[in-house]
């Protein structure tokens, strides 16, 4: 369940940001926490590795790894927001992307945004502590090494 | 070792992801726009708007 609510959720919300990767640009821009040559290169990369990390939790590859990276991705953009609140800024977080538009989710920069961030950190150390494997690729490729050494 | 098998992992899926990226840069034109233009914008004066095709 864990699995599905939080691969579910990073894959869709990559999805929103590579279809509308000029406004994460922008986004990006807002926070003012990096130098400018770097934003179009994160822009473009940050929207795919959510996709990636959702879509691999959703499959249970690489579980524990990407839980971990998830976790840490999470951290870095609750840092961030928070940064961003103790500056007096008010602006898009910009975590659901073209979403924000179509249904009526919480998009700013704000103490929600860090309590989210938070509740996704919690599910992403249950996933990595966690040793279910149920319908998992992770379970397969174990299944499919310990076939191949024991013949 | 664990954590050799982390690290492991871990760069796979970020070569995953450059890959990902820019593969999309190559097919995609909004992927490109963002790089070319994306880089030549410094200031935040800028209105998305200015960055569609066509207008500049």
């Amino acid at each position: 369940m864990v699995r599905i609510v939080l691969g579910g959720l990073f894959l869709v919300s990559g999805i929103a940001k590579i279809l509308d990767p000029i406004r994460f640009l922008f986004t990006l821009r807002a926070f003012r926490l990096l130098p400018g040559i770097f934003e179009p290169f994160l822009a473009l990369f940050l929207p795919w590795l959510e996709v990636v990390l959702g879509l691999f939790i959703l499959l249970g590859l690489f579980l524990r790894t990407c839980s971990l990276m998830l976790g840490c991705l999470n951290f870095l953009f609750m840092m961030a927001i928070v940064s961003v609140m103790l500056r007096g800024f008010e602006i898009d977080c910009g975590c659901f992307g073209l979403l924000a538009d179509v249904l009526p989710l919480p998009d700013m920069a704000d103490y929600r945004a860090v309590v989210r961030n938070l509740v996704l950190i919690g599910m992403c150390a249950y996933l990595y502590r966690s040793k279910g494997t149920f319908l998992s690729l992770d379970r397969l490729l174990i299944n499919w090494r310990g076939g191949r050494e024991s013949s | 070792m664990p954590m050799k098998k982390t690290i492991t992992e871990a760069l796979i899926i970020v070569l995953i992801t450059v890959l990902l990226s820019l593969a999309y840069c190559a097919v995609s034109p909004l992927g490109r726009i963002l790089l070319k233009k994306g880089l030549r914008i410094t200031t935040v004066s800028v209105t998305p708007g200015m960055l569609t095709k066509g207008r500049h």
